[in-house]
């Protein structure tokens, strides 16, 4: 059980290349990748699209390429723009938690607050 | 107040070192329990999909759990009932199977999805898979956004 939470943290580590850092929230995520996914699960910011968008510039890298493939199980990276901003905050967690895997989605929600995923949540859900 | 963040920095520090030198993570794609009972572990090794069969799997309620993936996904897996509900209309066959594969071998927590699961055989999961794929669409990838 211990050993994703340990992962996030080694990812986080990581993470300060990419990470978007956002005033005081996602300071406390960084500092604290432990607590980080109860804090997402406890609160539900309002999302705010234009931020979100700025976020998603990651994305693109691999859910910005038609047809572009997971290697290792091979599968193609899902369609995830106009899913509901519920079902993405909450995959967006539970990639966080650890409770869903995938080493580079892990990665990438290591470095997310609360707010974030929120953030994303509000642009990806938006797209037509 | 400047100390017990340094505090946690460094603990979480030490704490990724040791995370980062055990490499046994297992990644959820491989499942044992799919290799024990013969089941494709990943996409790539289903037989390939009848969107045909797919349709009548997707509106056949389980008899486990008495739902059809459309009384839940809506019709063409488009009108989910719950917002916490995924559209999967249209949406990659590969990607749709695959994520059944981790419900129904228990890589992935979904209380719901799991019991839907459970009782699929790689053929079902190709062919419901193949039927949402062929559906119309409420979903775009992130290419060619300004």
């Amino acid at each position: 059980m211990i050993r994703p939470l340990l992962l996030a943290s080694c990812l986080t580590l990581a993470a300060p290349a990419f990470a978007q850092t956002p005033p005081a929230s996602a300071t406390t995520a960084t500092a604290m990748p432990t607590t980080a996914p109860a804090t997402a699960a406890a609160a539900t910011p309002t999302g705010d699209a234009a931020r979100g968008k700025e976020l998603t510039y990651t994305c693109q890298g691999c859910h910005g390429v038609t047809g572009y493939k997971n290697a290792y199980p091979n599968y193609h990276v899902p369609m995830i723009g106009g899913q509901s901003p519920q079902y993405l905050m909450n995959a967006l967690t539970e990639y966080q938690k650890g409770t869903r895997k995938h080493p580079t989605m892990q990665a990438q929600a290591a470095s997310f607050s609360a707010q974030d995923i929120a953030d994303i949540a509000a642009y990806l859900s938006g797209l037509k | 107040m400047t100390k017990t963040p340094l505090a946690i920095a460094l603990l979480a520090a030490s704490l990724a070192l040791a995370a980062c030198t055990s490499a046994d993570e297992t990644p959820a794609a491989h499942s044992a329990s799919d290799r024990a009972e013969g089941h494709s572990a990943s996409s790539a090794g289903l037989p390939p999909g009848n969107a045909e069969a797919g349709h009548k799997v997707a509106t056949t309620k389980n008899a486990e759990t008495g739902q059809a993936c459309v009384d839940c996904h809506g019709a063409g897996g488009n009108a989910p009932i719950d917002a916490t509900y995924p559209k999967l209309g249209g949406q990659y066959h590969d990607y749709i199977a695959h994520s059944l594969q981790l419900y129904r071998d228990g890589d992935r927590e979904n209380a719901l999805m799991s019991a839907q699961a459970k009782k699929l055989t790689d053929q079902q999961i190709s062919d419901v898979a193949a039927y949402f794929h062929e559906q119309p669409t409420k979903l775009r990838d992130l290419h060619g956004l300004d």
